[in-house]
């Protein structure tokens, strides 16, 4: 219990009660206590370990209301206009610890993409290749996928997808269990961009690939038809001769790969690069583009739900949360595949954070080299890179 | 007469100036009526004392004032003639004599107080009930108010009321006055009663009869020479009866209501205070005690002198003139040794050629006696008038303004004009010497410069990264190399083409489709700083160093010369709907030029402390920025409207400070965003926050 002394020193104090979704060893009773208003997340974590009792403290976080507790618990409440008279709920979650730094893996040249792939990270540099890192920091696999650099990567059913400023997506196909082979064979070529390609990604069924690029398109590519297309084996001689132009100085080992000149869709609206694309697990897709919006699109009819816009450039501000902390652009964002509420960010300034999005201030801040311009998860794993020429992990 | 009264009479001439108005009148008329011959005359016969004679001559003269005023009101008015007594008409005294009148002398004591009483003279038409002096002694002449002298030469004065001719008596002679008196005087000191009246007798020459005055008329008449009333029954000062008065009566004096405005406030005196108020407030007048005087303290007399008045007496403006150089101990006859110049200096002032020489050279002279005439005195002075005469005398006159703020004009804030370029988004490092160029391609993914290390290279421009380079001195020459003139992407987005200029002093056109060439001006004022093509029209704009001229490409002519101040120019830009121009020049200065208002600039804008380098309009954006030797880039909202009739809104909305001197400006294409090369290489990229 605590002290009463302690709590009488403290003055205000308020009546609250501990829940948690935790499993039964770790949950408290759920009777009202009176603590001290000004405790912090320490002092509330000391107070569920002394009830607790267990061998080792295990540090809890707090969410009241479905935010998490930062500050003292009056100015918690305080701000949010919450009485202090009646029972608070609180909820406690294990505290997210720091992630441990990972291995680091260099490469060639800047990184412009990184995916979470089966096997572990796969990324896409500005040298053309495409990397397969270990978790251990080694490179399993390396394959040159363009002459040019490469800026968006997409892992999914059909294979792996690679664009960049070719502004061609290039389809290789994945060995078993989802590992990238040293020479993978490339199913198709995606021809539909007029300039360089900025983002890729595929459908949570796989069904459908969207590519955004400079040219101020969106694309949506069928895996069907790009199947059918690589099962057809027929290339365009237009297409293959550019592309003998473009790896000019040889490794054209493989026979150049059938071309699939016509997207299933081309989403309109945009009037500025469409520089990020996603998913949601209900089949829409959201793109960002330069043109300060935000996108929702139904991908099976092609129609735009809805346009956020943000920023300050034009329009009002529609985003209800802001997570400030950042000093440069934000450059990169990927939520965390198993847990809901995390998201990490890689930025120009050289650092990534990890967001509770449930709090608006980071939980943690990862170091990072260079300006970073991509981030993927790989299970448990984050890898950031960018200008550093290496790819950085951390493991949570 | 008492001694008291003849002293006070001999007096009387010297007192004539106390004397009030009326009696000076008086003393006037007997000072001008009065003959020296009558006065010799009386004093003969008299024998008396001078004092003597003057106060009986004046009572005289009185009386006959009086009585020739009563006399003269009736003159028309019939009447009783007076008594005449027995005196004798002086014939060659009548004539001087304008007033006529001769009294005989007495002695003292004939004052009517101390006299006995003496029944009015018989006079019948005298009606004691009436108040009226003219029904007193109405006259016997019926002439009128004419002058005397008709008569004279007559045996009558006039005529009666019948029309009869009234016949002169004839005045007595001195003789027969004599013995008037003496018969006079002997019935008084007899005891005669009725007699001793020949002092008081006049002679009116009106009606030619001789009259006795009473005792009452003469006292009458010694009253109205005091001032006083001539009846003793007047009183001057009747007792006053104070009907109205500030005590309040217990009956009223009517018994009216009182009146509603004994109750409302005056309306009259609320004017008066308002007048008041209003003198107050606008410092007419001043409240409180007024300022204690000066007391006459010591003051420096001089004090001004040294100082510009900036009044004259008059009220106007004022210049004095320069004052001149006071001398100094140099200047002085016997200098100390110190300022006398040393026989090398003196050497040295006489190679010197002649204009070069000092005005003036120190010289001792043993006395004041032997310095020599000044020679260059009258050079001196000529050159004094010069400088006075040349001296600027214009004194500009500021528009007095209370409200410094309304000079201000009224701008939207900049944080109503976002989103501009506000903080440091990227640096783009590479270059080695200063960036001459910017351009960024149509996308806005693309960013090429140039620079003086020769090289021209193309960033990435969402991540700072260098995707080319490409060494111009390698493929050019050194010297070509370093002097990239220009570089600029071909509009079509499809094409991907870089235009880079090197060398200078030509201008040329290049036609893609052709692959041609053409030199389109035979010869080039000037040296070209910067060529654009107009956005739609078939324009071209040439900037020299000195001059704008835009030509007309279809008709091959000039269309417009633009005429900038002084200044050196360093870079146009021409806005999006070509309208509109900017000129960055060598003198600080950024002019806007309105193409269709005019083509002097609609504005200029002094921001910069150096020279300006590079000048730039955002395509979508309402955005202009510039920059400057002196290390800043500012970022102006430029609003262009459609319409007409409204001129640009122009507003600073940023300073960015780069630190090195900034030599190139140029915006994103799409975002609001500016790029900007430093001398040290090293390009900026400014995003809004």
């Amino acid at each position: 219990m605590v002290d009463a002394s302690e709590v009488a020193d403290e003055g205000a104090q308020l009546t609250c009660k501990f829940v948690t979704k935790l499993p039964k060893e770790l949950r408290v009773p759920e009777a009202a206590l009176t603590v001290p208003a000004n405790l912090t997340r320490y002092g509330l974590s000391q107070i569920i370990n002394h009830l607790l009792d267990l061998e080792m403290a295990k540090p809890f976080d707090f969410l009241i209301n479905h935010e998490l507790l930062r500050g003292t618990l009056q100015e918690h409440l305080s701000a949010r206009g919450a009485s202090a008279e009646v029972v608070t709920e609180i909820e406690y979650i294990p505290l997210q610890l720091p992630p441990s730094p990972g291995p680091r893996t260099p490469h060639d040249d800047w990184i412009g993409s990184l995916v979470g792939g089966a096997q572990g990270l796969i990324s896409a540099s500005y040298d053309g290749a495409v990397r397969c890192v270990r978790s251990d920091g080694g490179v399993a696999s390396v394959f040159v996928a363009s002459a040019r650099p490469l800026k968006a990567l997409a892992v999914g059913g059909l294979g792996l997808a690679a664009a960049g400023d070719e502004g061609c997506v290039g389809v290789w196909e994945l060995g078993p269990g989802g590992a990238v082979p040293a020479a993978p064979r490339q199913l198709v070529s995606l021809r539909g961009h007029t300039d360089a390609v900025a983002a890729l990604a595929f459908s949570p069924d796989s069904a459908l690939l969207a590519s955004g690029g400079w040219d101020r398109g969106l694309h949506l590519w069928r895996s069907a038809d790009a199947a059918e297309a690589a099962a057809s084996g027929a290339p365009a001689p237009a297409a293959a001769k550019k592309r003998r132009v473009g790896k000019a100085e040889g490794a054209e080992a493989a026979a150049p790969a059938p071309v699939l000149d016509a997207s299933a869709a081309e989403l309109a609206g945009h009037t500025g690069a469409v520089s990020s694309l996603s998913w949601t697990r209900e089949g829409r897709l959201a793109s960002g583009s330069w043109d300060h919006s935000v996108r929702i699109w139904d991908a099976e009819t092609g129609a735009g739900v809805d346009t956020l816009t943000t920023g300050k450039a034009r329009g009002e501000d529609v985003a209800p949360q802001r997570l400030r902390g950042h000093a440069g652009w934000v450059s990169a964002l990927c939520w965390h595949g198993g847990r809901e509420h995390l998201l990490a960010s890689a930025s120009h300034d050289g650092t990534a954070r990890l967001w509770d999005v449930r709090a608006s201030i980071p939980l943690h801040t990862l170091a990072g080299e260079g300006k970073l311009l991509a981030a993927a998860w790989a299970g448990q794993v984050l890898g950031v890179g960018g200008e550093g020429r290496e790819v950085v992990t951390h493991t949570l | 007469m008492s001694p008291k009264r003849a002293s006070t009479g001999a007096r009387k001439p010297a007192k004539n100036e106390e004397r009030p108005p009326s009696e000076v009148d008086v003393s006037e008329l007997v000072l001008s009526s009065g003959s020296d011959t009558e006065e010799e005359d009386v004093e003969a016969f008299s024998g008396d004392s001078d004092s003597e004679a003057d106060v009986e001559h004046e009572i005289d003269h009185a009386v006959k004032d009086y009585v020739g005023a009563l006399t003269r009101n009736v003159g028309n008015g019939a009447g009783q003639p007076p008594t005449v007594d027995a005196s004798e008409e002086d014939e060659g005294r009548e004539e001087a004599d304008e007033a006529g009148f001769v009294t005989s002398e007495s002695e003292t004591g004939t004052d009517g107080e101390m006299g006995e009483e003496e029944p009015a003279s018989p006079r019948p038409q005298d009606d004691p009930a009436s108040d009226s002096s003219e029904d007193e002694r109405p006259g016997r002449n019926t002439v009128g108010n004419v002058p005397l002298e008709w008569y004279d030469a007559e045996e009558h004065i006039g005529y009666d009321k019948d029309g009869m001719k009234l016949v002169k008596k004839g005045r007595k002679d001195k003789l027969d006055t004599l013995l008037a008196r003496n018969d006079s005087t002997k019935a008084r000191l007899a005891g005669e009663l009725g007699s001793g009246h020949f002092l008081r007798t006049v002679y009116d020459d009106y009606n030619d009869e001789e009259i006795v005055l009473s005792k009452a008329e003469m006292r009458m008449i010694n009253r109205i020479r005091t001032g006083q009333f001539p009846h003793l029954e007047v009183n001057p000062f009747p007792e006053e009866n104070d009907w109205f008065t500030r005590d309040t009566e217990v009956m009223p004096l009517t018994g009216a209501p009182e009146p509603k405005r004994r109750f409302v406030p005056s309306k009259w005196e609320e004017k008066k205070v308002v007048k008041l108020v209003r003198a107050i407030r606008r410092g007419w007048l001043k409240l409180g005690a007024p300022p204690a005087e000066e007391a006459d303290k010591p003051y420096l007399m001089w004090q001004d002198d040294g100082q510009a008045s900036s009044r004259t007496g008059t009220g106007l403006a004022y210049i004095p003139a320069p004052k001149p150089r006071l001398p100094g101990h140099a200047e002085s006859y016997n200098p100390p040794k110190e300022y006398l110049p040393t026989e090398e200096e003196l050497a040295a002032v006489a190679m010197q050629p002649e204009e070069e020489r000092p005005a003036f050279v120190p010289t001792a002279f043993p006395s004041l006696r032997a310095v020599p005439a000044y020679a260059a005195f009258i050079k001196e002075r000529f050159e004094r008038c010069l400088d006075l005469y040349l001296c600027p005398r214009g004194r500009r006159k500021r528009a007095p303004v209370k409200d410094p703020s309304v000079l201000v004009p009224h701008l939207p804030k900049p944080r109503d004009l976002q989103p501009f370029p506000s903080a440091e988004g990227l640096r783009f490092l590479g270059h080695a010497a200063a960036v001459t160029g910017l351009a960024p391609d149509a996308s806005g993914a693309w960013l090429a410069s140039s620079s003086r290390d020769g090289s021209v290279r193309l960033w990435e421009a969402r991540t700072g990264r260098c995707a080319a380079r490409w060494d111009l001195g390698e493929l050019q020459g050194a010297e070509l190399g370093r002097g990239v003139a220009g570089l600029a992407w071909c509009p079509d987005p499809a094409l991907r083409l870089l235009g880079v200029a090197c060398g200078e002093g030509a201008v040329l056109v290049h036609q893609l489709s052709k692959g041609a060439t053409q030199a389109p001006f035979r010869k080039t004022r000037g040296r070209p700083v910067h060529v654009l093509f107009h956005p739609t029209k078939p324009l071209f704009f040439l900037a020299t160093q000195q001059q704008i001229r835009i030509y007309n490409l279809a008709k091959q002519a000039m269309v417009k010369k633009l005429f900038t101040g002084a200044g050196v120019i360093t870079s146009i830009a021409l806005h999006s709907t070509g309208d509109h121009l900017i000129v960055g020049s060598e003198d600080n200065r950024l002019a806007w030029y309105d193409l269709d208002l005019s083509t002097r600039p609609y504005r200029a804008l002094r921001f910069h402390s150096k020279a300006l380098r590079g000048v730039a309009f955002h395509r979508s954006y309402p955005l202009f920025a510039s920059a400057s030797d002196d290390g800043l880039v500012q970022v102006f909202h430029g609003m262009v409207y459609a319409d007409l009739m409204t001129n640009p809104l122009i507003v600073p909305v940023k300073i960015l400070h780069g630190g090195v001197p900034q030599l190139a400006v140029a915006f994103h294409p799409t975002q609001p965003w500016v790029f900007a090369g430093g001398q040290d290489g090293v390009i900026t990229l400014y995003v809004n926050v």
